[in-house]
């Protein structure tokens, strides 16, 4: 059933696709999303706000399913799906990043940042593994 | 697709998947729409306590989609019907008194219509007609491979406890989870856990006399994670703290991950 035979790569991505389903769940149920908010701190809640974090459960919802598409399919299916969420989770961590360096005060390295972090070295990993970096097959002329 | 060139059976599957798929993102994702519209003016139960049993029915519909399209690549299997008949049949049941005290009877209307879709693409199918014409495989579940058959075991003898115990002690579900308030309301819906798992002892029965079934453990599989994740979220969302919680409960929901994962990879290779 599985169609990738690399061992690591299916036991990241099925970790990445359940922590994309557990953020999914988290902004996509309202009082998931309220307290999460809650715990972020300095955040002023609101339906907007709820509204766009809905969205983003959406689009972690479709992220958790695409890991468990990339499963079925062999690497080489996989390029343009794993080239994605390598620049999707480098962009998020550098994202988290900042909002961590940036906080009043200098914040302290915080769970979202380090989640991030993993998650950005375990879509590398992958994407590493499959053989399919840029430079290897990507012909420029 | 489904292994049959009949598009009788396609269009039926279909339309059954259609309507567990309505239900399963209504219900996990925006229950208030549900309990707006099968509103009791006469009554006053907590909201949240229904929501989390609309999320747990949510999620035996989640299951029953992912068997649909994994049956759509692998061919019609009969351990599946042996779960989603019941399943829906039950649906139907336990439809009746909210759509009577609402006057809404969508909901009836709507699983009535994926229960026959069901039943003419099983009847179409080519298997068996009498459903209790079960080839008897060689062994126990169909495998020599003592986990699987272990985990298997563990989840008949689980699901059948939860049927039990609900005869026993219909009240107890709620009275042992403290994020759960009692109502008539809550009662009644929580009887719908017992129909889950009741739906689940069917097929389990059906799987350990004619061989485990791959689509069933893919069902488990989605129905599983989900429950986790959503009792994650619940913990992350008091911060961890084990006053709210239910153990039991707990234990039942990270046993069926865990054996569900241990399940699908164990066994994934040969579907």
């Amino acid at each position: 059933m599985i169609k990738n035979n690399d061992t690591p790569t299916v036991v990241i991505l099925s970790l990445v696709a359940f922590v994309a389903l557990t953020y999914s769940f988290m902004f996509l149920n309202p009082m998931n999303a309220e307290a999460f908010v809650d715990r972020s701190g300095g955040l002023e809640q609101g339906q907007a706000g709820y509204f766009w974090m809905g969205l983003i459960g959406t689009i972690y919802l479709a992220l958790a399913i695409g890991n468990i598409f990339a499963l079925l399919a062999t690497p080489q299916e996989c390029a343009v799906y794993y080239r994605v969420m390598v620049t999707l989770t480098a962009l998020l961590f550098l994202r988290a990043l900042w909002i961590t360096m940036t906080q009043e005060g200098g914040g302290g390295i915080s769970a979202p940042l380090v989640m991030q972090g993993l998650v950005w070295l375990g879509t590398l990993v992958v994407y590493t593994r499959s053989g399919q970096r840029i430079g290897s097959n990507v012909l420029w002329s | 697709m489904f292994k049959t060139d009949d598009r009788i059976v396609d269009i039926a599957m279909g339309v059954s998947f259609f309507i567990a798929f309505m239900y399963a993102a209504m219900m996990i994702f925006d229950p208030d729409v549900l309990l707006m519209r099968y509103d009791d003016p006469t009554t006053n139960p907590d909201i949240d306590t229904l929501k989390v049993f609309l999320f747990w029915f949510g999620v035996a519909n989640a299951g029953m989609i992912t068997g649909i399209i994994y049956m759509g690549y692998k061919g019609l299997d009969r351990a599946f019907f042996a779960f989603a008949v019941p399943f829906l049949a039950f649906g139907i049941y336990w439809n009746i008194t909210p759509a009577q005290n609402s006057g809404n009877y969508a909901g009836i209307i709507m699983v009535s219509i994926g229960l026959l879709g069901l039943i003419i693409a099983r009847a179409r199918s080519g298997l068996p007609r009498n459903p209790f014409d079960i080839p008897k495989a060689d062994s126990y579940f169909g495998t020599d491979d003592m986990v699987t058959k272990v985990l298997l075991f563990l989840g008949l003898i689980g699901n059948a406890f939860n049927v039990v115990i609900y005869f026993i002690r219909p009240e107890g579900l709620i009275e042992d989870s403290p994020f759960l308030i009692m109502s008539a309301e809550a009662q009644y819906f929580s009887m719908a856990m017992m129909f889950i798992s009741l739906s689940w002892v069917l097929t389990l029965l059906y799987q350990m006399r004619a061989g485990y079934s791959m689509t069933m453990i893919v069902v488990g599989l989605m129905q599983s994670t989900l429950m986790f994740v959503g009792m994650l979220n619940f913990m992350i969302r008091n911060n961890f703290s084990g006053d709210d919680g239910n153990s039991l409960l707990g234990l039942f929901i990270t046993t069926f991950f865990v054996g569900s994962v241990i399940l699908f990879f164990r066994n994934q290779s040969k579907a």
